[in-house]
């Protein structure tokens, strides 16, 4: 496989995993460009991986969760609110203000777990999976998952 | 609470949906990736004497690390008289570096004599050195149980023609990535003649023995005390063993003791952050330096630079035991407390497992 038909068939669902990471269409470019840009520069590692797609599903979470860390802060602080200026999602309208409250508690969790969330109810993949992405145990995914969706609940009690 | 009472669960994957619709054009996205990475390339180049530097600082660490006792005093080392911010995301950096044997005349081949690990943690605080064992017995990719130093020689020899040393490296670099699970930023390989190119390059070094040591393959006599070495010189003693009371180990001192004497010239600041200098001494050492910097970027080998420079170094050592097996008698390491090194690498909690671990610090 050459890095030309990794992107042809992979940058666009890379692109909608970098936007369900972030929650904001400028930052995900960011993400997957600067992941990408990684990607090509090491192809000949990156095509010796087991399976190439989630070798690089793990080096753009991983640039995602250490995004606190350095210059990508900058670039967070210096737009407004990530979800400023999005335009909004077509739904029943009633319903629309309830659900996207969703999307800002997402924006609250911890990074972590987040990108756990994601991987389960996005990209459907099976713990064991996640908890390679992540780079942490199985049980932890778990935790992890159950702690955000225990926030998530509290937060649809209180609302 | 939402009027329909969907379970969290559903609710969730309902709203990822309901923003796909935010997913970015591809096209410009991937023009934007195609420009950044002509230009990172470009400025690699311009950097690869300064990783160089950087390697070959690492690969003559190499023999610090042996298992004897009597390590030499840790070499002054001078901080860059330059600071850089931090720039990009601070992540925790791996290097792989290989000291090739002489090679024998018969298989046309190099074995890895020296296969070291150096991590340099997120924070930069310290630099992790850790050897594997060379005769340790191993699981080569495609080719099955043996040493470990062999996998050089299976990835690099090819009959007939001189040896793939990329490839040998690459192979290399694939056995200790699955034997520990640690993926590679960059590799450097160095042969016995480039060790040799790099000693005549930075003019010579000083080596003080304690003992005189006579040399089984030329008719040099190295005498007890101080003494000036270039390249052949400093070759021909690092080859002595057998003429020595305790052979391999004493070797390995001689080895800890040219080092030393390198370290001292190579980090001195006046040639080893200088780009100039070190182009001019990779130049010296041609072939016999592969460099694998892979997708290493400016600022992190900048930060990987300076975390060398000014850091600690610390040498992790293993308690190793000999096994007969099929291929002859290899080495073994303690399972479990290499698996939890090998752990503490991949998360970044070296200096947690170092605490945990203190009789395994080599120096």
């Amino acid at each position: 496989m050459t890095y030309e038909e990794f992107a042809d068939s992979r940058l666009t669902a890379l692109l909608r995993y970098a936007v369900m990471l972030t929650g904001d269409p400028h930052l995900a470019q960011d993400l997957v460009q600067e992941t990408m840009v990684r990607v090509q520069l090491n192809w000949r590692r990156v095509v010796r991986a087991d399976v190439p797609e989630r070798y690089v599903r793990r080096m753009l979470t991983n640039q995602y969760l250490d995004w606190q860390r350095g210059s990508w802060m900058r670039r967070v602080w210096l737009r407004a609110e990530p979800d400023e200026g999005l335009p909004a999602p077509v739904d029943h309208a009633e319903a629309t203000a309830d659900r996207d409250q969703i999307w800002s508690w997402l924006a609250r969790l911890p990074r972590r777990q987040r990108a756990a969330l994601v991987l389960r109810y996005y990209e459907d993949l099976p713990d064991a999976e996640i908890a390679e992405v992540l780079g942490c145990a199985v049980g932890t995914v778990r935790s992890a998952i159950s702690r955000a969706l225990a926030t998530i609940r509290a937060e649809f009690v209180e609302a | 609470m939402s009027d329909d009472m969907r379970p969290v669960e559903d609710e969730l994957r309902a709203a990822f949906a309901r923003y796909e619709g935010l997913t970015p054009e591809v096209g410009p996205v991937r023009e934007a990736i195609a420009v950044t990475v002509t230009r990172r390339r470009r400025r690699r180049r311009a950097v690869r004497a300064t990783g160089a530097a950087f390697a070959l600082v690492a690969v003559l660490a190499v023999p610090f690390l042996g298992r004897a006792g009597d390590l030499p005093g840790v070499p002054e080392v001078a901080a860059p008289p330059f600071v850089l911010a931090p720039t990009g995301p601070a992540e925790p950096l791996d290097f792989l570096f290989l000291g090739l044997d002489g090679g024998d005349g018969r298989s046309n081949g190099h074995r890895a004599d020296t296969v070291l690990m150096v991590h340099v943690p997120a924070d930069r605080s310290r630099l992790y050195l850790i050897s594997i064992p060379r005769d340790l017995g191993v699981e080569i990719p495609g080719h099955g149980f043996a040493k470990l130093g062999s996998a050089f020689y299976l990835g690099s020899h090819r009959p007939g023609a001189r040896p793939d040393l990329a490839a040998g490296a690459e192979l290399t670099e694939r056995t200790v990535s699955e034997l520990t699970g640690v993926r590679f930023e960059a590799t450097a390989t160095l042969t016995y003649r480039g060790l040799r190119q790099v000693t005549d390059a930075v003019g010579g070094v000083r080596v003080c023995l304690p003992a005189d040591v006579a040399s089984q393959h030329t008719d040099r006599t190295f005498r007890a005390g101080c003494q000036q070495l270039d390249g052949a010189a400093a070759l021909d003693l690092l080859r002595q063993r057998f003429t020595m009371r305790e052979g391999a180990h004493d070797r390995d001192r001689n080895g800890q003791r040219f080092a030393e004497a390198l370290l001292h010239k190579v980090t001195d600041p006046a040639t080893a952050l200088n780009p100039v200098r070190a182009a001019q001494i990779v130049d010296a050492v041609g072939g016999d330096l592969v460099l694998d910097l892979g997708g290493v970027t400016v600022p992190e080998l900048f930060g990987a630079l300076r975390g060398v420079a000014a850091a600690d170094a610390v040498g992790i050592g293993w308690t190793i035991r000999p096994r007969q097996s099929a291929d002859g008698l290899v080495e073994t390491i303690d399972a479990a407390e290499s698996r939890s090194l090998f752990d503490a690498l991949r998360r970044d909690t070296v200096a947690e497992w170092v605490a945990g671990h203190p009789q395994r610090i080599t120096r």
